[in-house]
């Protein structure tokens, strides 16, 4: 492990600019300066500020067929997060808004929704990440060496036994398996074919063209896949996306920020292959959310890569769904 | 609004203390030394037209790491709409007779969510709360990328090294 930490930093440390390559950087950049070749020239970056819209309360029904949940079922509280911000300059002054420097955001469980024991394991996880280690000095005293813990609990990222303590308390107290064996899945095939499950990619989709970037997954059938999804037509974009698949019994403990729930539009909608799935929409993200019968399913939708502001239309949403097939996945 | 634009003494400051990191993250991405130079000037540029207001010297840091990161993913975006492949691209100018070369080629293989963990984990010391809080990402998502990317790296390590 030590070696491989050495080796990553030496990596890193032969890529420097040469004496000549640096005074020829600030050059150009002095040069543009006085040019004022950049003057007026707005930020790309916006700010994803959480918008509009209501809350839609979803019934649970008593048929274990019919479960019918939101997205604020899924949620495990409110975390601060501090924010670096890219400054905007004032177009009439020039001056520049002050960083902000913390937020709070809702977060949500992937493994499952309110009081299933996947949800109860991540949200107790979470709860003793949030109170555990608060000053940083525990990890400050290991700092990046290794542990010994990296193998068996990989998933967890624990670096005290500790905290691999609570996990082995946390999956015995509510029956689940820890995530552990995991492997790269270069293409969606080896993916599909190492958790034994048809090709995920496979829906009816007029207007979407799905494409995998890469994955891995755990050998309880667990994945995480990333991709990009090109959707023509009337709706016309690109959106990247995290496909994650969560096997009921496992404790996944990740977790994913939503910004705030409040501010998602929410629907059930149908698929071209059938699979009934929730779809939320909000100007900082939108997901796709299935439960099968063994696992739950996450598409977290990363927004429009050739725009500056996340812009994914409900319809476009609908089109990238269709372009899932859900029930390839038992 | 001249007034509260740094002046050119502070920014050469600025530069010369962060051009190495700036420089490390932007090759990451690109790949070669001209893209990378571009990056860094346009990294050291938004930071006068933006002017922001450092709390001190590592939020200056953070700031340039994030700005960078984020100036080359906006740029490999616009490359990918033209469908330009960067895969292609591999002159190491810049890292003359480097023995790690075989990691190096794997570091900058990883995809793109790996890179900056990677390089704030290993060569910059940082902890996965602190690259969470800049990188605007859970906390454990950064461990769970620390974790995959170690492992890609480890098969590069074991291929590589034997």
């Amino acid at each position: 492990m030590r070696m491989l930490q050495e080796e990553i930093y030496h990596s890193y440390d032969a890529i420097k600019p040469d004496e000549n390559a640096r005074k020829r950087m600030l050059q150009k950049i002095q040069s543009a300066k006085s040019h004022s070749r950049f003057a007026g020239k707005e930020s790309k970056w916006t700010f994803r500020l959480a918008p509009v819209l209501a809350v839609i309360l979803i019934v649970t029904t008593v048929s274990c067929t019919s479960y019918f949940f939101s997205l604020r079922d899924l949620g495990i509280g409110k975390k601060e997060i501090q924010i670096i911000n890219l400054p905007q300059p004032d177009p009439g002054t020039g001056a520049s808004n002050p960083p902000q420097l913390k937020k709070e955001v809702d977060m949500i469980a992937l493994g499952g929704v309110w009081n299933s024991p996947e949800y109860k394991a991540c949200a107790e996880w979470e709860e003793f990440l949030q109170n555990y280690d608060q000053d940083g000095s525990i990890i400050a005293s290991i700092g990046n060496n290794p542990t010994g813990l990296e193998e068996s609990y990989e998933a967890y990222l624990c670096y005290t036994q500790e905290m691999a303590d609570k996990i082995e308390e946390i999956c015995a107290k509510y029956h689940l398996t820890k995530l552990t064996g995991i492997q790269i899945a270069d293409d969606l095939d080896t993916l599909c074919r190492l958790t034994s499950i048809g090709n995920v990619f496979g829906g009816v989709s007029e207007h979407t063209q799905l494409t995998y970037w890469g994955g891995y997954l755990y050998s309880d059938g667990t994945f995480h896949l990333e991709g990009s999804a090109a959707i023509a037509g009337a709706s016309q974009c690109t959106a990247d996306f995290q496909f994650m698949r969560s096997v009921k019994g496992s404790f996944c403990p990740i977790t994913l920020n939503v910004t705030d729930i409040s501010q998602y539009r929410q629907w059930y909608y149908t698929t071209s292959s059938g699979d009934r799935v929730l779809l939320a929409n909000s100007s900082t993200k939108a997901l796709i959310i299935v439960e099968r019968e063994q696992s739950f399913i996450v598409v977290n939708v990363l927004g429009d890569i050739l725009s500056d502001a996340f812009d994914i239309s409900d319809e476009a949403l609908e089109s990238m769904a269709d372009a899932f097939d859900f029930s390839v996945i038992p | 609004m001249a007034s509260s634009l740094r002046a050119d003494e502070e920014i050469t400051q600025i530069y010369y203390r962060h051009v190495d990191t700036v420089y490390r993250i932007c090759f990451s991405y690109m790949k070669n030394a001209a893209d990378t130079e571009d990056m860094v000037q346009e990294t050291f540029l938004k930071l006068m037209t933006h002017d922001p207001q450092f709390q001190s010297e590592n939020h200056e840091k953070a700031w340039l790491i994030v700005t960078a990161s984020n100036t080359c993913k906006d740029e490999l975006r616009r490359w990918k709409r033209r469908l330009e492949h960067l895969n292609s691209q591999t002159a190491h100018e810049h890292i003359a007779q480097d023995p790690y070369s075989g990691m190096l080629d794997a570091i900058l293989a990883l995809p793109t969510k790996y890179k900056d963990v990677v390089y704030l984990y290993y060569y910059e010391g940082y902890h996965t709360a602190e690259i969470a809080n800049m990188l605007h990402r859970p906390e454990s998502t950064v461990r769970n990328q620390l974790a995959r990317a170690r492992k890609m790296l480890k098969k590069t390590q074991r291929t590589g090294g034997e």
